[in-house]
């Protein structure tokens, strides 16, 4: 049964993936070029002298990519199963409930965060062939919190969707807005060092928020 | 069926301390944003022609006030006038500079040489956010300073990487890591600070403090490394240096030490001039340093509180100036505040760069404020359900979160969540 779940969420998730992927991908390989043509055009040291002394973030494009991470995942994930009430049809299956919206939500998770892990890693891997370590290690400081955001950015675009209360949406939408806010907050490079670990432990347990309208949806009641 | 239980328990709770969490971000922000007042700090400058201090500022309306401590007001040129040897361009160009000020003979050449300014505020305290430097050449035989082709950073020791080939320059590493044992440096290297921009008149190098509290001059002359002991001690572990790198080079820069206190590196023997700053708080405070020809003045504070300190040329105290400032919010507005809201979330680091995740709790008086909202939530419950009965989780977020709470629980019972059994906004039952 978890694999039917898990194969059923790819079948909706995959094009998701692929589509993410290859728009950052894309941004990463536009950003990787411009990088190499103005290396190329001379040393390297003012270039890393600019970006020390006025902060310049070369990859300031991929600061909504977590959260666009996560709304595409949302709403590929429950737009199809929402306006039929098909998803009731899952929730009433010979399986605990709430464990089957578990594996809904774990996969929908795991989409962002592999997704948004491959921004990561790609980024990190231009980023060294170019600039030494230091900014590497602060590149990926800043670039992290944004790709987090895309984690409360699902969970409360799951809920809103999930819900069937437009004024419970309403609220579940502002909330996850002003979540998201947080983790985009212009804090310069590595603004988040030393408060990481508090901002990743929200984001995963945020996760959690789309199980009570997952509920509602399956009783059809306010 | 526990698991069940447990994740529709978890998901109500999680989604009801989000909403508290917006809430305790958000609503203090409006709250301040609503009925913060204030002008904006005033700009204090000494004036040796008149011994008094002079304050250019604007009133909460806009509008612009040129005053001196005793409250007496001026116009903008006569403000000028008065404080020549800052606006000395004006009054130069209006022939209108003194012939001696204090007995001293007052030529534009002295005036420019005699002056320096520089600022402190408390987000410098943290560390550079990308750590990587250049080592300029501070004996250029040429007028301005130019990008070496490495760039190093701490890790322990000293490791420069040259930006031609991207690779490690060992050489350079090895010679500059040399040259600090060399003075007697004691590895791993503990803080580093240097100002890496060009953009200066000339190189004074790096500051470096070693595992032992010791701290070090690193420059490069002629293109070789040189380290020196600068033999500072007891003065205190240093917090922050920076080096300010002026014309005039009396000092190389200035250096907090742990104990709050705000010393002068001067270039004379590496000598430290700490100056009594009464009250300075560099956690809260930002300073500004001006150097004249007559004397040195400090000006420092924060929302609440400015000083102003005029020292004469051996950095003694010659006259000194405080003010309140109206500034944030009146004390009623405040007083509201900390009733409204128990604590505030803090995402933003306090006077600092970066980001934060703290809870700011208000004084006692938010607990009348929890008392409020407790009775005002019973007397909304017996209108809309007819009963003062309390669930225990409704106790817990009123008497934890005082009004976040308040709002939490009012959708929940609001009628439209209460019509068709098993609902309620963020699912507590």
């Amino acid at each position: 049964m978890i694999r039917a779940f898990i194969f059923k969420e790819w079948l909706k998730l995959r094009w998701a993936f692929l589509g993410l992927s290859l728009l950052g991908f894309s941004f990463l390989l536009f950003t990787g070029h411009g990088l190499y043509r103005e290396f190329a055009a001379g040393p390297a040291v003012p270039i890393w002298q600019n970006l020390v002394e006025r902060q310049v973030m070369f990859f300031s494009g991929l600061k909504y990519f977590g959260v666009l991470a996560g709304l595409v995942t949302a709403l590929v994930q429950w737009l199809p199963d929402t306006p039929n009430r098909g998803l009731r049809l899952q929730l009433h299956l010979p399986f605990p409930q709430m464990q089957g919206v578990g594996i809904l939500v774990l996969c929908g998770a795991l989409t962002v965060i592999v997704v948004c892990g491959l921004m990561i890693a790609a980024l990190l891997l231009i980023t060294q062939y170019f600039f030494p370590w230091p900014v590497v290690r602060s590149v990926g400081l800043t670039v992290f919190p944004w790709m987090l955001a895309g984690l409360p950015v699902y969970a409360m675009a799951g809920a809103a969707l999930l819900d069937i209360s437009l004024l419970r949406r309403v609220i579940y939408g502002i909330i996850g807005w002003q979540m998201a806010s947080l983790y985009l907050a212009g804090c310069g490079y590595a603004g988040f060092e030393g408060v990481l670990g508090l901002y990743g432990l929200m984001a995963l347990l945020m996760l959690f928020a789309p199980f009570i309208s997952a509920e509602r949806f399956k009783r059809g009641t306010l | 069926m526990i698991i069940e239980s447990f994740f529709k328990k978890i998901s109500g709770w999680v989604l009801c301390l989000s909403a508290v969490l917006v809430m305790a971000v958000v609503l203090p922000r409006m709250f301040d944003l609503a009925f913060r007042q204030g002008a904006p700090t005033p700009f204090i400058l000494y004036s040796p022609v008149k011994d008094l201090f002079f304050l250019s500022g604007s009133t909460p309306d806009g509008q612009r006030v040129y005053r001196d401590e005793t409250g007496r007001q001026y116009d903008r040129m006569e403000f000028m006038m008065a404080t020549p040897l800052f606006w000395y361009r004006n009054v130069f160009a209006w022939n209108s500079m003194p012939e001696t000020i204090q007995g001293v003979l007052i030529t534009r050449e002295a005036v420019e040489e005699g002056y320096q300014v520089f600022r402190y505020r408390p987000q410098d305290l943290k560390e550079p956010p990308v750590p990587l430097w250049p080592l300029l050449e501070s004996a250029s035989e040429f007028s301005d300073l130019r990008l070496p082709e490495t760039m190093f950073w701490k890790d322990g020791g000293l490791v420069f990487e040259n930006g031609l080939t991207r690779k490690k320059d060992l050489e350079m590493t090895e010679k500059v890591n040399n040259a600090l044992s060399e003075a007697g440096f004691s590895f791993p290297v503990k803080a580093l600070w240097g100002n890496s921009t060009t953009r200066k008149p000339h190189d004074d190098g790096y500051f470096i403090r070693d595992a032992e509290g010791s701290l070090f001059h690193l420059r490069q002359v002629r293109g070789e490394p040189v380290c020196m002991d600068t033999g500072i001690r007891g003065i205190g572990e240093i917090r922050h240096l920076a080096v300010t790198e002026d014309r005039r080079r009396e000092f190389y820069g200035y250096l907090v030490t742990d104990d709050g206190r705000f010393h002068l590196l001067m270039q004379e023997n590496y000598r430290v001039e700490s100056l009594d700053l009464k009250d300075f708080d560099p956690e809260t405070m930002g300073l500004i340093f001006m150097a004249d020809l007559l004397g040195r003045t400090v000006v420092y504070g924060d929302e609440e509180k400015i000083y102003a300190l005029r020292l004469g040329l051996d950095y003694h105290p010659v006259h000194s100036y405080e003010e309140e400032r109206i500034q944030g919010l009146s004390s009623g507005a405040s007083r509201v505040r900390s009733m409204l809201f128990p604590f505030v979330v803090q995402t933003r680091a306090e006077y600092g760069r970066g980001a934060d995740l703290r809870l700011d709790f208000s004084d006692h008086t938010s607990f009348a404020g929890i008392l409020f909202f407790l009775v005002l939530f019973m007397v909304i419950r017996k209108w809309w359900k007819g009963t003062f009965f309390f669930r225990l989780h409704e106790a817990a977020l009123l008497f934890l979160f005082g009004i976040y709470g308040f709002f939490v629980l009012l959708v929940q019972i609001y009628p439209c969540f209460e019509k068709k059994g098993q609902k309620s906004l963020f699912g507590l039952r």
